[in-house]
């Protein structure tokens, strides 16, 4: 079961990346939106993406503007994982699946997580 | 007018008297001639004597002729001739025809005399009549004149007094006729002295004084005459008063710092005060009498027009703002306040025109406007300061807590006790940190009027469940008993996740201040409200800090013994506040506290502020 995360920042990355491996996922990463899409495209198809939204180079809303036009990436699960103030806000104009705000703790990710990736 | 009968005569009557009276004479005479024999002349100098007196000297001489004719004709031999026989009887013919005629000369004479003196009856009588006539046309235009006039003579007594004066000195003429005008006078002292220098020095005196007896202004002419003085007067007062109000308009006129100009309906200027020379530039000599026009901006002359068509309409025009041209070419703003100014019939026939200088006001308003630009500017700034720093210190504690995590496993299935403990240690400051940074990041949103609502569809319950378990761990480590009291299925439109923050609150309040008894959570359901109260059994609050506990920054507890900031409560009833809640609390020291909070189940009128 596969997990992509996307985020600008590395220490969130790897730290993501230690809790997720630790339960069993396989984690793929993406410093940004097109590095995500590069990712995806590679045909390797995640059960869940954790997308961060102020990035660098192709941020959250772009990535998902992106990734809805794609038919293959369309359906694939979106958790928005946000420092923004308005997490919610965002997740509702994004259309994803759900929506956590950090700092969110080790086991909130895992429970969400685990919803989509059965 | 007398009329002289004997004079309106017509000759032909004097005349033909004269005839009938000689053809009388005659007649008698010739009757009774045996009687009249000795003194013929008789009769003829009878019917002389009448035609004298009924006709004066003409018919005299011609009764003269005719009875000497006549007597010589019919009585002297020969008969029915002129010629006389005897000259006895010639003598006696010279004789009669002197005598007659010396008659008739004497009454020419008194008919002369007679018609003189006539003339001179007539002539006084017309004098007379034109005497009264003038005396009469006189006294009418003294009693119609609308002054106010006394003849006094020289002793100062009144000689006559007209109506007018009657009325103005409110005394009737029989009061003041023959009375000394020097005392019990309705004369004033001034009035007194004027008269008595015209009277003394002889010369005309004019005077305007207020006279206290009447209390009426009079303005007052006083002329010598041959045998005293004449005093005309007239009262004052109306025009004395509306002189009194002009000049005191006038005086708020100048002294106003609005300019205040008055103009024709053309727009020509016809007043200017000293506020307009002050604010425009121009002195009143350079303005009056030309276009108003000149004070006005290219862009700007059609104002007038329209401003001016309400005038004449008789409308006003307030607080119109514009901009206006000064003398040296400037431009200012100014507000202008234009009303029609009616002439008695009613009809407007100027327009006056208040004009206030707004330049300080437009400065102030433009100022107002740039703080408030800036103002939202700092807003959008702090906003966006915010959102940025929240980004920034939420991002290190969620890699913090992920590694903390990993870190624990890992060194749990190595079975380092001590470790493991350590980090759970490390993980619960962690939190902590992560608490007081949303606490800072809140108050600083909600300080700058931000706190926003998500609403949703939202289990009171369910939220309380997720709480006491996060809950449960520092509660017994405090050694309190959680005891939660919710039936199923309270719901209502609210924040999630701000609900969550409240009960966090209050539930790690209740812990902290517990003293290791009890705390009961309890939730219920009204008709459209939802409650919810959480009791301890700790320390309580005093009455005087219950009142300023959900303040910002304020704590019921010394700080050397309790951490926090402060917020918590302060939050927590912005969140209620926000969602048209009440909290409040009731409390006794060392009794414990409890915390009550209600919600209404829906928005009031379908949305939170």
């Amino acid at each position: 079961m596969r997990v992509l995360v996307v985020d600008d920042d590395y220490a969130v990355l790897d730290a993501f990346k230690d809790v997720l491996e630790d339960e069993g996922y396989e984690v793929c990463l993406a410093a940004n939106g097109l590095e995500a899409l590069k990712e995806l495209r590679r045909g390797n198809r995640p059960c869940v993406i954790l997308l961060d939204l102020m990035m660098p180079v192709m941020n959250g809303w772009e990535f998902r503007q992106e990734q809805l036009q794609d038919q293959a990436l369309a359906a694939i699960p979106t958790v928005i994982v946000t420092a923004h103030n308005r997490p919610d806000e965002s997740a509702r104009e994004l259309g994803a699946a759900s929506c956590i705000r950090k700092p969110v703790k080790p086991e909130q990710l895992l429970s969400t997580v685990g919803k989509y990736c059965a | 007018m007398r009329t002289f009968s004997e004079f309106s005569r017509p000759a032909w009557l004097r005349y033909g008297g004269a005839v009938v009276a000689s053809a009388a004479a005659l007649l008698l005479t010739g009757l009774f001639w045996p009687f009249f024999r000795n003194i013929p002349f008789m009769p003829a100098f009878l019917a002389i004597f009448l035609a004298g007196w009924f006709g004066g000297g003409g018919p005299s001489f011609l009764a003269v002729a005719l009875c000497g004719v006549g007597l010589n004709f019919f009585f002297y031999p020969p008969a029915s001739s002129l010629w006389l026989e005897d000259a006895y009887d010639v003598l006696r013919m010279i004789v009669f025809l002197v005598v007659g005629s010396l008659g008739s000369l004497v009454f020419r004479q008194l008919w002369a005399a007679k018609r003189q003196r006539a003339q001179l009856i007539v002539e006084e009588e017309k004098a007379r009549a034109s005497a009264e006539t003038v005396a009469g046309e006189l006294e009418q235009i003294l009693e119609s004149i609308t002054d106010g006039f006394c003849a006094l003579d020289r002793a100062y007594r009144y000689k006559y007094v007209n109506r007018q004066a009657e009325e103005i000195l409110g005394r009737r003429r029989e009061e003041l006729l023959g009375k000394s005008a020097l005392e019990g006078s309705p004369m004033s002292e001034a009035g007194i002295g004027a008269v008595r220098k015209a009277m003394d020095q002889g010369e005309t005196r004019h005077a305007q004084a207020f006279n206290p007896v009447l209390e009426r202004w009079l303005a007052t002419d006083i002329y010598p005459s041959p045998d005293g003085v004449v005093v005309l007067f007239r009262d004052i007062t109306d025009r004395k008063h509306a002189q009194e109000e002009i000049r005191r308009m006038a005086a708020i006129v100048e002294s106003s710092e609005d300019a205040i100009v008055s103009e024709t309906l053309d727009g020509v200027i016809t007043s200017w005060n000293a506020g307009a020379q002050s604010l425009f530039g121009y002195k009143a000599e350079e303005i009056v009498g030309r276009p108003v026009s000149m004070l006005m901006p290219r862009d700007r002359k059609n104002e007038m027009q329209k401003i001016l068509e309400r005038i004449r309409r008789g409308e006003r025009v307030e607080h119109f703002e514009t901009v206006r041209l000064t003398r040296d070419g400037g431009s200012v703003p100014v507000s202008l306040s234009v009303s029609p100014v009616k002439d008695e019939s009613g009809n407007v026939v100027e327009a006056a025109k208040i004009a206030r200088d707004i330049t300080e006001q437009k400065r102030q308003q433009t100022e107002r406007e740039r703080l408030y630009r800036d103002a939202q500017e700092a807003a959008r700034v702090r906003e966006e300061f915010l959102s940025v720093a929240g980004h920034e210190l939420r991002t290190p504690l969620t890699s913090l807590q992920f590694q903390l995590h990993t870190l624990r496993r890992r060194v749990k299935s190595s079975e380092q006790d001590k470790a493991v403990q350590l980090l759970d240690r490390a993980a619960a400051q962690l939190q902590r940190l992560a608490r007081l940074t949303e606490e800072l990041l809140d108050v600083t949103r909600i300080t700058t009027g931000r706190l926003e609502l998500e609403l949703e569809e939202t289990d009171l319950g369910q939220i309380l469940k997720e709480v006491v378990d996060r809950q449960k761990d520092s509660a017994s480590r405090s050694g309190c008993e959680l005891r939660v009291f919710a039936p199923e299925g309270i719901t209502g439109i609210w924040d999630r996740s701000r609900l969550d923050q409240v009960i966090t609150n209050l539930l790690s309040n209740a812990v902290k201040f517990s003293s290791g008894k009890p705390i009961e959570v309890r939730a219920d359901l009204d008709t459209s409200w939802a409650r919810l109260t959480v009791e301890d059994h700790g320390i309580g609050i005093s009455p005087e800090d219950q009142a300023k506990i959900f303040e910002r920054f304020e704590r019921a507890v010394s700080k050397r013994s309790y951490g926090g900031l402060g917020l918590g409560l302060w939050i927590t009833r912005q969140i209620v506040d926000a969602h048209h809640g009440r909290i409040d609390v009731t409390s006794r020291l060392g009794q414990g506290s409890t915390f009550r909070i209600e919600l209404p189940l829906k928005p009031p009128g379908g949305a939170f502020a």
